[in-house]
């Protein structure tokens, strides 16, 4: 099947440039173009200033579209929050929370988004309340598929009968690449051991990590109560065992961060990718460190674009850089660099034979 | 979810607040925990401890947006005013006579609201709101973290 896969930058991956104030929004457009990258990115809430406001002026919006014509840029997907949370004493009712979903919609829109980005938080009921709006706006709405989340899964099943039931082509998965994970990145292996990890309690991690992988991960099931289905996922795959065999083995903080944060990391068969494809339309394309080599140490680039590949996918694989928050507490983060890399190993293996 | 706990504070902010010549508490600059900014009302204080005393919400106050500060209270009312993720807030803490000149050990942890939704404290958070400093759940930032941090001359 022909594919048009193209390579696009979440801007997500420039927030230690932008936190320390070295790189601006126009800044982060630049370096996104210098990579040859012809997609970008957008958390509104993180680059732009007094949001929402300024996305509503024709002078903010003339400025947005000027930087991507100079730029030769394209806009590729709009990450939305759904803030549950803004009201003290209570949540926010279904309406409160679909109208916001439009709003984010609209705002996508206006910023020339084709594609809008939805937490796994979204509840199912927001997200067919805005399906007309979405099909009338030109935007479709995307589940991000993170860690602990799967394709193929319970939980993916009760994603895929609204599909089919409502017959909509406005809803689908946006997969993070992060589900493809061999190996625990190397940038927190090293954070651990910068903490004072044991190599012992590392190994216990690691190779339990390891037979996850060798076993088959077992998926998450669909659950209204999202914590409670992580937390069925983690003891399923073994986390209390690995947990007890880190503390036997003398594992103090440093082991046990390890430790635990190895259950944000998954790997799906990249089958899976080829099994959604009808409702696949972006992808985020989660990095941790790539090498000079140009090789990632934990997600499966090559074989995960080669799915895409026979899959036919006609769409965006979107650099997302959180390596940064790894080894920010010892080191400069060089986001602009690990960024230049990734998109170069993409390049590779989405023009290689 | 470790974010930029080590940027909360800004190093060189710790100062006394004064009313006419009397030092009425001290004050430092802090900025956002996660990777993107919030809204004002999702932001419910700080666990702060100074030198070993707890300081609890009611005597904490927050300076953003140009705004003169406010406690807690009115920043929860706050729902569509945003702190942009690159900009840098003030805390406030009401302490009679202020700080004593030299170092002092703070201990700060941030709490705000921000939707992710898959961890176990989430569905929690729907009922009993986090009280800042009651551990991982409150916020972004897991911990509570810890500063040296020189009393500054001046203030205001």
């Amino acid at each position: 099947m022909s594919y048009d896969i193209k390579r696009s930058v979440s801007l997500y991956s420039y927030q230690d440039e932008y936190y320390d104030g070295r790189l601006d929004l126009e800044g982060c457009l630049k370096e996104t173009a210098k990579t040859g990258a012809t997609g970008v990115e957008l958390l509104a809430e993180q680059m732009i200033r007094r949001f929402p406001l300024p996305i509503e002026t024709q002078e903010f919006r003339d400025q947005w579209f000027g930087w991507l014509k100079a730029y030769g840029l394209e806009p590729s997907c709009y990450d939305a929050f759904l803030e549950n949370h803004i009201y003290d004493n209570r949540t926010l009712t279904l309406k409160e929370q679909v109208n916001m979903m439009k709003r984010d919609i609209r705002l996508a829109a206006l910023l020339g988004f084709h594609n809008l980005r939805t937490l796994v938080s979204t509840p199912m009921d927001v997200i067919e309340g805005s399906l007309d709006y979405a099909a009338e706006q030109d935007v479709k709405i995307g589940l991000e598929v993170h860690a602990p989340f799967s394709l193929n899964s319970g939980w993916a099943d009760g994603y895929m009968e609204m599909i089919l039931r409502t017959g909509t082509k406005h809803f689908g998965f946006i997969p993070d690449m992060g589900i493809f994970c061999k190996n625990i990145p190397s940038v927190l292996r090293d954070k651990a051991r910068n903490m004072g990890a044991k190599e012992e309690c590392i190994k216990i991690v690691d190779d339990a990590y390891a037979k996850r992988l060798e076993k088959g991960f077992v998926k998450i099931k669909y659950d209204l109560d999202l914590g409670k289905a992580n937390m069925e996922y983690r003891m399923a795959n073994g986390m209390k065992e690995m947990m007890e065999a880190v503390e036997q083995a003398g594992g103090g903080p440093a082991d046990m961060m390890y430790a635990g944060s190895s259950f944000t990391y998954s790997w799906s068969e990249p089958q899976d990718i080829i099994d959604n494809i009808d409702y696949i339309f972006h992808t985020h394309a989660k990095f941790y460190h790539v090498g000079e080599d140009y090789v990632e140490t934990a997600v499966a680039i090559p074989e995960v674009v080669e799915a895409f590949k026979k899959a036919g996918y006609q769409g965006y694989l979107s650099s997302e850089y959180e390596g940064g928050e790894h080894l920010r507490g010892y080191q400069q983060v060089d986001s602009v660099e690990q960024v230049r890399r990734h998109q170069e190993a993409m390049r590779r293996a989405i023009e290689g034979a | 979810m470790q974010v930029f706990d080590q940027y909360l504070i800004r190093k060189d902010s710790l100062q006394n607040v004064y009313e006419g010549q009397k030092a009425v508490g001290f004050k430092f600059a802090v900025r956002i925990a996660d990777y993107r900014g919030c809204f004002l009302s999702l932001h419910n204080g700080y666990y702060i401890n100074c030198d070993g005393v707890e300081y609890p919400r009611e005597v904490q106050k927050f300076e953003i947006n140009g705004k003169a500060p406010r406690d807690f209270e009115e920043i929860k009312t706050c729902v569509w005013e945003h702190w942009n993720y690159d900009d840098e807030g003030f805390v406030y803490v009401a302490k009679e006579g202020g700080l004593a000149p030299g170092k002092h050990t703070i201990g700060l942890q941030q709490s705000i609201l921000a939707q992710y939704g898959y961890m176990p404290w989430d569905e929690e958070w729907l009922k009993n709101p986090p009280v800042p400093g009651s551990g991982a759940g409150a916020g972004k930032t897991a911990a509570i973290c810890t500063f040296e941090l020189e009393l500054q001359e001046g203030g205001c």
